[in-house]
């Protein structure tokens, strides 16, 4: 009786004890990282403010193009430096937009059969302000955020191909391409898509490094017009959207 | 075991070694090509076919190899020199199996191929494809039968002083030039490697300026296209194509076209005669690299002063 009485307390004492080890074996949740990359993918479309330049006595890309949009395309990568109340970074973003039309016939006005295109090439770089808490700590799936950037963006016309040439009264040969700078904002709402799927979340986490995906919407509000100066206006307010991960 | 069965045993053994792999293939001499193209003024050169046997003796051939050029585009099992397929078929080389694996032929002039035989090949206006086609005998079991075996691929020679059909000409005028799109015609359409285009400017009063001549424009099967720039615009401009073949034999010019190029406003012009104050100018292609590596470059700062 006693043997089988201390049996007892032995096996009891030996599950309490598995369950201690098991407890100390589970893994403690990560710690928020400080820092954090985002690479984000987006589109967008746009119609630049052409007509805003003061002085002009039509509106050039109404004429040409019918105030069609021009398709955005682009990348941006995101380095966040600061955490704390929400992340704070800097973000370099290229893309790529163009529009094709037909050029007309200066003699009868009618469309020609070679083309005329807008291509600009927009460049940002971004101090940006996410407020993730909403998700990190009240696990809201959506994370506003808020960015203001620098601008350059490279643009070029072309007819048939090549780069268009104005001569204009004095003869000068006025090429249609050139640079301009600006500045813009823009604010967003990401929604992060691990609310979607705890578990695959996790395991792009483990397989991939990514610490968590979201897509995007943004609107743009663009000032590329060399900072106020009378000239070719590629600014524009427009939407993008897009894919994005955090590593 | 006797001797003479040991023998046979061998020369069994040897035929059934060598059964899956006996070819013959020919080449034209230092080349890769299967087709040898000749045209004016070739008609004098020498052809000249180089042979390569596997797995082919006289212990397993019936009769020596033969390489001969037919009065066709494809070869039969023998040359037919007086039989059904009229007899006209030239052998230019027999080989014996026992001394060579592999030769040349000797050189025979083009003049004697089939088809050009009694023509005045120089002058005559033809397009002779005839296959040269080598085979032999084979036996594959001692004491079988023989059955033949032949060169693979056969080779082709030809001898082309057709003219091709002119091309058609499609003219599509634009700001300072035309656009002209060349299509290949006829039933050797295929033939056509390249384009010529003549164009000349039109006055008012009819006299037309000298034709400027524009050659070698590459077809693509069978199209080429061209861009005739730094015409003069609301001018008449005459344009005629000429296609030409494999050897340059050469078509007779298409009909004439005209076409007037126009002055057109692209975007930057339109903008420009809108009042637009840009002057552009700046190398936007170029302008996009030096500003994208000044952001990076700034961004780089950034983190590193972060860190």
């Amino acid at each position: 009786m006693r043997r089988a009485v201390l049996t007892g307390i032995l096996l009891a004492a030996g599950a309490a004890s598995a369950q201690q080890t098991n407890v100390q074996t589970a893994p403690p949740p990560p710690p928020a990282p400080r820092n954090g990359l985002l690479v984000e993918l987006k589109m967008g479309t746009l119609i630049p403010r052409i007509s805003d330049e003061p002085g002009l006595t039509g509106d050039p890309y109404g004429e040409v193009f019918h105030n069609s949009s021009m398709l955005y395309g682009g990348g941006e990568i995101d380095y966040l430096a600061w955490r704390g109340y929400g992340a704070i970074g800097v973000g370099f973003s290229v893309g790529y937009t163009e529009k094709y039309a037909p050029a007309t016939v200066v003699s009868t006005g009618a469309p020609s059969s070679e083309k005329t295109a807008l291509i600009l090439f927009p460049l940002r770089l971004s101090v940006l302000y996410r407020w993730d808490v909403s998700w990190s700590r009240y696990h809201v799936p959506l994370v506003p955020y808020f960015k203001l950037a620098l601008l350059s963006t490279p643009w070029r016309s072309t007819k048939g191909g090549d780069t268009e040439v104005f001569i204009d009264n004095a003869g000068n040969r006025l090429e249609g391409k050139g640079l301009k700078w600006g500045y813009g904002f823009t604010v967003g709402v990401a929604f992060i898509l691990d609310v979607l799927s705890d578990r695959m979340a996790k395991d792009l986490t483990n397989d991939t490094g990514i610490r968590h995906s979201y897509i995007f919407a943004e609107f743009n509000d663009d000032h590329s017009d060399d900072f106020g100066k009378v000239g070719l206006n590629l600014s524009a307010r427009w939407f993008t959207f897009g894919l994005g991960f955090e590593f | 075991m006797p001797t003479p069965s040991r023998a046979g045993l061998a020369a069994a053994l040897l035929l059934t070694t060598a059964a899956g792999a006996q070819t013959i293939a020919l080449n034209f001499p230092g080349s890769t090509v299967t087709t040898q193209n000749n045209g004016p003024g070739t008609c004098n050169n020498n052809l000249i076919v180089a042979w390569t046997s596997t797995g082919l003796t006289s212990a397993n051939t019936c009769n020596s190899l033969q390489v001969w050029v037919t009065n066709s585009t494809s070869c039969s099992d023998s040359p037919g020199t007086s039989g059904s397929d009229g007899g006209t078929d030239v052998i230019i080389g027999t080989f014996s199996l026992a001394t060579q694996t592999s030769g040349a032929t000797p050189a025979v002039a083009l003049s004697t191929i089939p088809g050009l035989v009694g023509v005045d090949c120089a002058n005559a206006i033809v397009d002779v494809k005839n296959a040269i086609c080598s085979s032999v005998q084979l036996r594959s079991t001692v004491g079988g039968t023989c059955s033949v075996i032949q060169a693979t691929p056969s080779l082709i020679v030809r001898y082309d002083t057709q003219p091709p059909d002119p091309p058609s000409v499609g003219l599509t005028p634009q700001d300072s030039k035309i656009i002209v799109a060349l299509t290949a015609t006829g039933s050797q359409a295929s033939d056509i490697l390249t384009f010529n285009v003549d164009y000349a400017r039109m006055f008012d009063d009819g006299g037309v300026d000298p034709f400027t001549t524009i050659t070698n424009i590459n077809s693509n099967s069978g199209s080429g296209r061209l861009t005739i720039n730094n015409l003069v615009n609301e001018n008449t401009y005459l344009v005629r194509g000429y296609a030409l073949d494999e050897v340059g034999n050469i078509s007779q010019p298409s009909a004439i076209q005209s076409a007037i190029p126009e002055a057109s406003d692209g975007f930057w012009a339109t903008y420009k005669k809108d009042g637009g104050e840009e002057m552009g100018g700046c190398n936007a292609a170029g302008a996009a690299v030096p500003s994208a590596i000044a952001l990076v470059a700034a961004l780089v700062a950034l983190f590193r002063r972060r860190r």
